[in-house]
């Protein structure tokens, strides 16, 4: 059995079931059985892809490239391993959190269509199919994010919804242009047929486009207006679903797109890409400080450590892409466990704008204790998780001389160092006496055990940091060196009898060789 | 070995839950349980020691993350075993005060020894390290460490502040120093501090010739400026003082035996590594010897005398990192001397000004005095310290000057400046330290007894003297009998570090030049005390100017401002300004390229020679695109909602024609069809919306440079994406798939209309999704109409956020159902 659609195919349906059933206890636990399950479906996904490379799936049987083909690679199936584990953590949370009779009966079914969503756009192989993923996404970003927002609140939704649907309609119209230069939407094919015109202008132009909408969606500088006033908005455990994965679907695709599609010597874009990540890290970084209260500081975080992967794709070297990528597993879990963290507090002391929440560390000293592990993780503190990323960042900066870019990103570690000790200093280490902590509301238990539990998952990613970074660099190798991904693909058009003839039969020499004028069907009649 | 060594580091480590526990359970007396830790770790390195006199350097290596260069890798030499001991046995004695010292007044007993352990073990781990990764990450785990002990004191500002100040300039001054290290192992290609010392430095600077230099000084100064902050040097002096604000035990470990020396025991370690470099002794001597004046001076126009004790600790920091500066590049000699000798009198000394604050309740030079008559034995303790502190005859710290100065005198430095500087500032500096010595004993013990003090006087426990009679008693005992130490400093003498000579400690060695000098500035500094007297200095105090504290924390308050209004300055905060930027961002980009590569992608449209505009329009195409044109010229022009959105359709139903000219009516009934229903469903729909929605769109009319600047990106957007897609349209390429799926619609799918397998079939997977986006948005429909309507109350209390986030959309019964009372 082929277990890449898996990841697709169980919240799929695991939402329709959330549809069919009703809000209550025997939902909940179908619905943990079935996230628990995704887990270990990706982490199988992970091991299998380890072991023997990409697995490729085509859809339909049709041979690619006429019909979709789903891939997961190494990178891929790591992405998918870490949305299925933020979001049995954020659906635990959120059990937790709300009991049955409160909890919105759509929460859950649209939460499996955002997963599907994801892992759809984590797994597939083709450039459509991929716009469809984020199309499924982002319908379900917008529903989710309006779905519990209050009055007062909804409006920030609007910029959201706006920028992210502009962005959808520039992606479909650099897709329809990547058809009418490449011919194909196949990832691996496209990958054969741009390999011999990086200096064509046309791939530039479109490549530009790509970085355009994946920026957007990435959040990078300055396209990300979207994304920090928006996440606040969400509810806990979306927030940090949002907040962990979200976003670094846009990081996800810039690495695909960029390290298996499109032609490696773009050399002049890949500089522009580390400069864009400073830029945005430093703003990020910047914002997160402007804000008072736990959630905008995590949002405007979420840009900073946008732009440090960004920064490493942008150095676009094997040991900088395998930094990006353990940087990534890293901060997906260390940014939803923090968001979590945000929401314990606002819980304990009714709010989390920081001028009326103190008093936790006496009260709870574990959730201070997993705050300070997370924390100062994100700030890139040794020997947790953050600093091995950042060490990996800063070793192939400096080996490439990029003095100015690595400056920019250790003053990013140190102002955000400043920022987690703000919310350190301020709701855990001040005594106020005026200040409530709810201790009696019972749920805060449950809730730091969960963000106890992620804290210990980033306390392990820094013990096992050396097989994680083996395995990044193993995927990373994988991103550079192609073959494995293409072959992957295109034995599924050996597998295939008659239709294969056909689809094998563009020997890759034909596809650079000027096509006669007059045989070209989308020239006007005048030009032929 | 191995064994020895990680138990020795790592049981600190494993006892800190251990210990939480233990406060919990026994609170103030958790201090005698946690003393087992640090007796143990003294034990083990004392083992470690007793088979060292071979004097040979042993490394222990495990792997730990080798693609990043960094190993578990330890080395035993002398250097660490110095340090280790000085750690360790300081841990014993400091937990042995703190044991009393944190009685019940305090809270949180557990934490404080954990935090203790903890740095204990970073300690343990950072001068036993032999990867200088390794070191740093040990490094930064002193800093987190000490982060918490200062904040121990939570409950006060003061506390919050300082501990936040210490992480910020060690930790900031540590990203420096870790993007030196990275440098240097770029560079050198291993991070080993052995192999670099074995010769990979000298490879790598013989291989690559003279433009190395400048990297290697590069990353050598890097990684002094965390060294340099770390050991509070010029200018990071100012964290220190602020520091203090962590309960005495903790000022008496980390802040001046232990985790302030780091930067010293760091320049040691990398001494045989980079003292060869230029730019080492100008470097360290004139920050070092500043540092020295500057810490000295402070130290004698403060007040608190915790202050007094954290700038004299600065200015010893200082002669420190200064006396590794002007050394001979082959090597040192008395470095553990100097350092032994600082530890003792001040550790000492902290311990003091602690019992003092518990038994007087003050700490201030100015309200203390008359001490002596209560507290005799400690007088005398406090007497021996500073008489090491000020250098007398007898202690400590007098043979520690004396060897300092004759140093000096024996080696000179073929740049005068070197000479004079270093002898100048040491001199004045030592003055002013004679004087801050006597002010500190004058103040506190002698004199008349305030009758404040006197009502607040309670007598100390006895276990707290224990600590520095131990410490005073090592001042005097080497003071007297220094030859007791020569042994111990040749086991500990390192290859590289130290000169290889047989060294004989004496107290008198006759009437030489470094003995005129002490004798000199003992003279003086007693001769200024009577000139000075206390009454003036009770009446001076630091100038606010070089208070680099107060600038710091002003700064401190005043990024979240800055940082607000750059984050306003990129328009962030600012909805109207997003698309405008975004779409101006992307179509500016794209647009240049194509008018960059212009003729290229013309060459690449097959379009040669004489090709005219006209010619590739024919006259029905041309009329159908005016009418677009106008449609869309006429929404972006009308201002009311329903003409707009006619005219939206209209540009909807203008589109059909393309796809009958292209041959696809069945494309073009769905295009119908669709625009038809949008159009009246949107209709339907505003027309219920109040009318006052509609006129106060019409009258919010943006300002006109706004006008402008959309209509020039929509202009720019518009022409970019026409112009590529004319160049995609028509210029060459691939086989496309379109063709296969002519060409296999029939016989493949059995489907006679292409589209219609393609999207059925072909690309089935596609037409599922989009089919569950439409579920979706049904969802999301559904979603918006139950939403939750906030009573007037809540809506009047100001936005709230969503249910869970402190809020709770619930009633008073439901809220009885979670919660115990």
């Amino acid at each position: 059995m082929n277990l890449v659609a898996m990841p697709i195919l169980l919240p799929l349906l695991t939402a329709i079931a959330a549809l069919l059933l009703r809000a209550d206890t025997l939902r909940r636990g179908i619905v943990i059985a079935s996230c628990a399950f995704q887990v270990i479906v990706a982490l199988a996904l992970v091991i299998l892809t380890a072991r023997q490379g990409p697995i490729a799936l085509s859809i339909g049987d049709w041979a690619p490239p006429f019909g979709i083909v789903l891939v997961a690679d190494l990178l891929s199936s790591i992405m998918v391993a870490l949305a299925g584990i933020i979001s049995l953590a954020s659906i635990v949370y959120g059990y937790l959190e709300l009991p049955c009779r409160l909890e919105h009966p759509l929460r859950i079914p649209l939460t499996q269509f955002l997963m599907v969503g994801l892992c759809q756009s984590f797994l597939t192989g083709d450039l459509f199919n991929l716009f469809v993923a984020f199309e499924v996404m982002l319908i379900c970003s917008y529903a989710l994010l309006t779905l519990e927002a209050d009055d007062w609140d909804i409006k920030q939704a609007f910029p959201y919804l706006a920028i992210n649907a502009v962005g959808s309609m520039i992606f479909l119209a650099a897709v329809a242009f990547a058809y009418g230069i490449f011919g194909t939407l196949n990832f691996a094919e496209i990958s054969q047929r741009a390999a011999g015109m990086s200096d064509d202008p046309r791939v530039l132009i479109l490549a530009v486009l790509l970085l355009g909408v994946f920026g957007i969606k990435a959040g990078l500088f300055p396209l990300y207006f979207w994304l920090p006033n928006s996440y606040p908005i969400l509810s806990t455990p979306l927030a940090a679903l949002f907040g962990g994965m979200l976003t670094k679907v846009g990081v996800y695709v810039l690495l695909r797109v960029f390290g298996t599609v499109l032609p490696q010597d773009l050399s002049g874009l890949h500089t522009v890409l580390a400069w864009l990540g400073g830029v945005t890290m430093l703003l990020g970084v910047i914002g997160a400080v402007s804000r008072n209260f736990v959630r905008g500081i995590l949002s405007f975080h979420i840009l900073s450590q946008i732009g440090y992967m960004v920064l490493a794709i942008g150095f676009f070297s094997p040991y900088a892409i395998a930094a990006a990528i353990f940087y990534n597993i890293h901060n997906n879990l260390v940014k939803s466990s923090l968001f979590l963290v945000g929401g314990t507090i606002s819980l304990l002391n009714g709010t989390d704008d920081l001028k009326r929440s103190a008093n936790l560390w006496r009260a709870t000293p574990l959730l201070g204790v997993a705050f300070l592990l997370l924390g100062l993780s994100l700030a890139g503190l040794p020997p947790l998780s953050g600093f091995w990323g950042k060490l990996m960042i800063v070793q192939d900066g400096l080996r490439q001389g990029e003095y100015v870019l690595i400056f920019v990103a250790l003053f990013t570690s140190i102002f955000t160092l400043l920022s987690m000790m703000k919310i350190w200093n301020a709701s855990f280490w001040t005594q106020d006496a005026s200040v409530p902590v709810r201790i009696h509301d019972r749920r805060w238990i449950g809730l730091t055990a969960v963000t106890c539990t992620m804290a210990l998952l980033t306390v392990a990613v820094t013990i096992f940091a050396g097989p994680l970074i083996e395995l990044s660099h193993q995927a990373s190798e994988e991103i550079f060196k192609r073959e494995t991904y293409i072959r992957a693909v295109l034995q599924l058009k050996a597998d295939r009898g008659g239709v294969v003839d056909q689809a094998v039969s563009v020997p890759f020499e034909a596809v650079s060789d000027p096509i006669d004028g007059t045989s070209n069907p989308w020239l006007p009649e005048v030009a032929r | 070995m191995t064994a020895v060594l990680l138990a020795a580091i790592l049981l600190p480590m494993l006892s800190v839950p251990l210990l939480v526990w233990a406060g919990a359970r026994w609170g103030s007396r958790a201090g005698r349980v946690a003393l087992v830790v640090p007796l143990t770790s003294l034990a083990l390195i004392g083992w470690l020691l007793s088979g060292a006199e071979a004097m040979t350097e042993r490394v222990v290596t495990i792997p730990w993350i080798p693609s990043l260069g960094i190993e578990l890798s330890f080395i035993v030499d002398g250097l660490s075993l110095f340090f280790g001991l000085v750690v360790s046995a300081m841990g014993v004695l400091v937990t042995l005060y703190a044991s009393s010292y944190l009685d019940d007044h305090y809270r949180d007993h557990g934490r404080f020894y954990a935090y203790l352990m903890l740095f204990m073990a970073s300690m343990l781990g950072c001068v036993f390290s032999e990867n200088l990764l390794l070191l740093f990450v040990f490094w930064e785990m002193t800093g987190i460490s000490s982060f918490l002990l200062i904040g121990f004191l939570h409950d006060k500002q003061d506390s919050r502040d300082g501990a936040r100040m210490a992480l910020f300039t060690t930790g900031g001054a540590g990203l420096a120093m870790l993007a030196g290290v990275v440098l240097l192992g770029e560079v050198t290609g291993t991070y080993s501090l052995v192999a670099l010392r074995d010769g990979a430095m000298t490879q790598s600077m013989a291989e690559h010739g003279a433009s190395w230099d400048g990297i290697l000084t590069v990353a050598f100064v890097l990684m002094m400026i965390g060294a340099l902050a770390k050991s509070a040097q010029f200018p990071f002096h100012y964290w220190l003082p602020n520091a203090m604000a962590a309960p005495t035990p903790v000022s008496a470990y980390l802040h001046s035996a232990t985790m302030v020396k780091l930067g010293v025991f760091f320049i040691a370690r990398i001494f045989p590594i980079a003292a060869m470099l230029e730019a080492w002794t100008p470097l360290l001597v004139s920050i070092g010897f500043l540092t020295m004046l500057l810490g000295a001076i402070f130290a004698l126009l403060s007040h608190d005398l915790k202050g007094v004790l954290a700038y004299s600790t600065v200015s010893q920091l200082g002669f420190l990192v200064g006396f590794y500066g002007m050394s001979n590049t082959d090597g040192a000699s008395l470095d553990l001397l100097h350092v032994a000798s600082h530890v003792f009198y001040k550790g000492c000394l902290f311990m003091v000004v602690g019992i003092v604050d518990h038994a007087a309740g003050s700490r201030d030079l100015r309200k203390l005095g008359g001490l002596s008559r209560r507290l005799p034995a400690l007088t005398i303790i406090t007497l021996i310290a500073a008489a090491s502190m000020a250098g007398l005859p007898g202690t400590m710290g007098f043979i520690s000057k004396e060897y300092m100065l004759k140093a000096k005198f024996d080696h000179w430095h073929s740049d005068a400046w070197l000479n004079w500087l270093p002898l100048t500032l040491v001199i004045i500096a030592s003055l002013v330290k004679v004087l801050f010595s006597i002010r500190l004993v004058r103040s506190t013990f002698f004199g008349p007894l305030p009758s404040e003090i006197d009502e607040h006087f309670h007598k100390p426990s006895g276990w707290m003297l224990i600590s520095p009679a131990i410490l005073a008693g090592c001042c005097l005992t080497f003071g007297l009998w220094p030859d007791l130490i020569s042994p111990a400093l040749r086991t500990l003498s390192v290859e590289g570090l130290h000169l290889e000579t047989s060294i004989h400690l004496k107290i008198w060695h006759g009437w030489t030049r470094e003995f005129w000098t002490s004798l000199g500035i003992m003279g003086l500094g007693a001769f200024a005390w009577l000139l000075l007297g206390a009454g003036r200095l009770n009446r001076a105090g630091i100038p606010s100017w070089l208070r680099f504290d107060q600038a710091f924390n002003a700064f401190m308050n005043a990024i979240p401002a800055i940082a607000k209004k750059i984050t306003s300055l990129t328009r962030a905060d600012r909805p109207m300004d997003y698309l405008p930027i975004i779409l101006g961002t992307i179509f500016v980009s794209v647009g240049s390229l194509i008018v960059v590569h212009g003729a290229r992608l013309l060459e690449l449209t097959g379009l040669r020679g004489d090709w005219r505009v006209s010619e590739l329009l024919d006259p029905l195409r041309s009329f159908v695109l005016l009418l677009v044109a106008i449609a869309v010229l006429m929404v972006t022009t009308l201002r009311r909602w329903t003409t707009q959105l006619v005219a939206l359709g209209t540009v909807g139903f203008l589109l059909t024609f393309y796809f009958v000219l292209f041959r696809a009516p069945d494309l073009a009934m769905t295009q119908i069809l669709v625009e038809a229903a949008t159009l009246i469903l949107v209709l339907m729909l505003l027309s219920r919306f109040p009318r006052a929605a509609e006129t106060g769109e019409r009258e919010s009319r943006p300002a006109a440079t706004r006008r402008i600047m959309n209509i020039v990106v929509a202009v720019i957007a518009g022409l970019t994406v026409t112009a590529f897609t004319f160049v995609v349209a028509t210029s060459k390429h691939a086989e496309p798939a379109g063709d296969f799926y002519l060409k296999q619609s029939v016989p493949a799918a059995k489907g006679t209309n292409a589209v219609n397998t393609i999207l059925v079939d072909f690309r089935g997977f596609d037409t599922l999704m989009e089919v569950t986006v439409l579920l979706i948005a049904t969802l999301g429909a559904l979603g918006l109409l139950m939403r939750y309507r906030r009573t007037e109350a809540e809506a009047k209390a100001g936005p709230m956020g969503p249910p869970g986030m402190g809020v709770i959309h619930e009633t008073d019964a439901e809220r009885e159902r979670w919660t115990d009372r």
